[in-house]
């Protein structure tokens, strides 16, 4: 009689706690899974392979904005434009995006501006020629044509490697050379290159 | 008697210069106590002025910070640091720049880590150059451990 209660009262908790289990579970503001994904600090110093990297292409936009900033060149915020730049290393590197980042912190810091690249060029002309040419618009407040300015500067620039292997070495060398021409002149102002040494031992 | 009146004088003279000599050594009631001996600088820096101006996460083993200048080029603040190891063996250092305005703010945004690596005994000279004129004063934030 007595075990017979017994077991009842143990399925009885066994039940409740069932029910009572999801009730104390402590929410947290995240859904993850068993994957070991994580989300890690964008400005930590990447060394996972000697392949071009986030590090690399932070150091070489801070080291090129700190020096056009501190040059006299910038003084009376002039206009500036991106022309490509050339790609010679023997790896695939985006850099469009080491660009952007340059062009990012030197817009930030308020002492130039920048007019569309010729990459962009071809959507600022369609959105005039919508404004000005579909018939759309009122002509209060529509964007003119022929009001564009011109770049003052062109950012030109071109990045190289060496990689050399012996044995379990592999050494990679990164030289990244930016330059500042005056447009209407065609004399380079300004110029800076970076350097990267990143070595692998296996 | 003579001599006497003299001798008065001579006293009389004398305790004018004494008093206020006394007076002068005697501390004063509700002067400011002597000052307490100002804590040394930390092992990586080589004042507490310098000290006063890096953010050491953890150790930064045998690296010192030597010296360190800012001045203001085309209206952007420059800071240039010094750093000895003072070991024999290399190091690794990762440090970067952090940027507040006048208000104690922070200006621009986050700088990435930068590592650098020095050999036994070596100085080596680190610049940081401001995000944009707001800019106005700095902290170096070091670790000898990877981020």
């Amino acid at each position: 009689m007595s075990s017979g209660l017994s077991l009842r009262a143990a399925c009885g908790a066994a039940v409740l706690s069932v029910l009572l289990l999801p009730g104390c579970q402590v929410m947290q503001p995240k859904v993850d899974a068993p994957t070991g994904v994580s989300y890690g600090d964008a400005k930590a110093v990447e060394t996972v392979t000697n392949e071009f990297g986030s590090t690399d292409l932070q150091m070489i936009a801070e080291r090129m904005t700190g020096s056009l900033l501190e040059s006299a060149v910038l003084s009376g915020r002039p206009t500036l434009t991106l022309a490509p730049v050339r790609n010679k290393t023997s790896e695939y590197i985006d850099t469009k995006s080491i660009m952007d980042s340059i062009q990012t912190r030197l817009i930030k810091s308020n002492k130039v501006r920048f007019t569309r690249s010729m990459d962009e060029m071809q959507t600022g002309v369609e959105e005039l020629q919508r404004q000005n040419q579909s018939g759309l618009y009122r002509n209060a407040g529509k964007a003119k044509m022929g009001n564009m300015v011109g770049a003052q500067y062109t950012l030109e620039g071109e990045i190289g490697s060496i990689v050399k292997q012996a044995g379990s070495v592999k050494d990679v060398y990164y030289k990244m050379t930016l330059k500042l021409y005056d447009v209407s002149a065609g004399t380079i102002e300004w110029q800076e290159e970076k350097e990267i040494r990143k070595t692998t031992r296996r | 008697m003579v001599m006497k009146h003299i001798e008065t004088r001579f006293l009389r003279r004398l305790a004018l210069v004494a008093v206020p000599l006394a007076l002068a050594c005697q501390p004063m009631p509700g002067a400011a106590q002597p000052a307490p001996a100002a804590a040394p600088a930390p092992s990586y820096a080589a004042s507490t002025g310098i000290a006063a101006k890096l953010m050491v996460r953890d150790s930064v083993r045998d690296l010192r910070v030597q010296s360190l200048r800012s001045q203001r080029r085309n209206d952007v603040m420059v800071v240039q640091m010094e750093i000895e190891n003072t070991s024999g063996l290399n190091s690794r250092l990762y440090y970067r720049f952090r940027w507040l305005d006048a208000d104690g703010m922070q200006a621009g945004d986050d700088e990435a880590w930068k590592p650098l690596h020095f050999m036994g005994r070596q100085n080596q000279f680190v610049k940081g150059v401001a995000p944009g004129p707001q800019a106005a004063d700095f902290r170096i934030e070091m670790s000898a451990e990877s981020p």
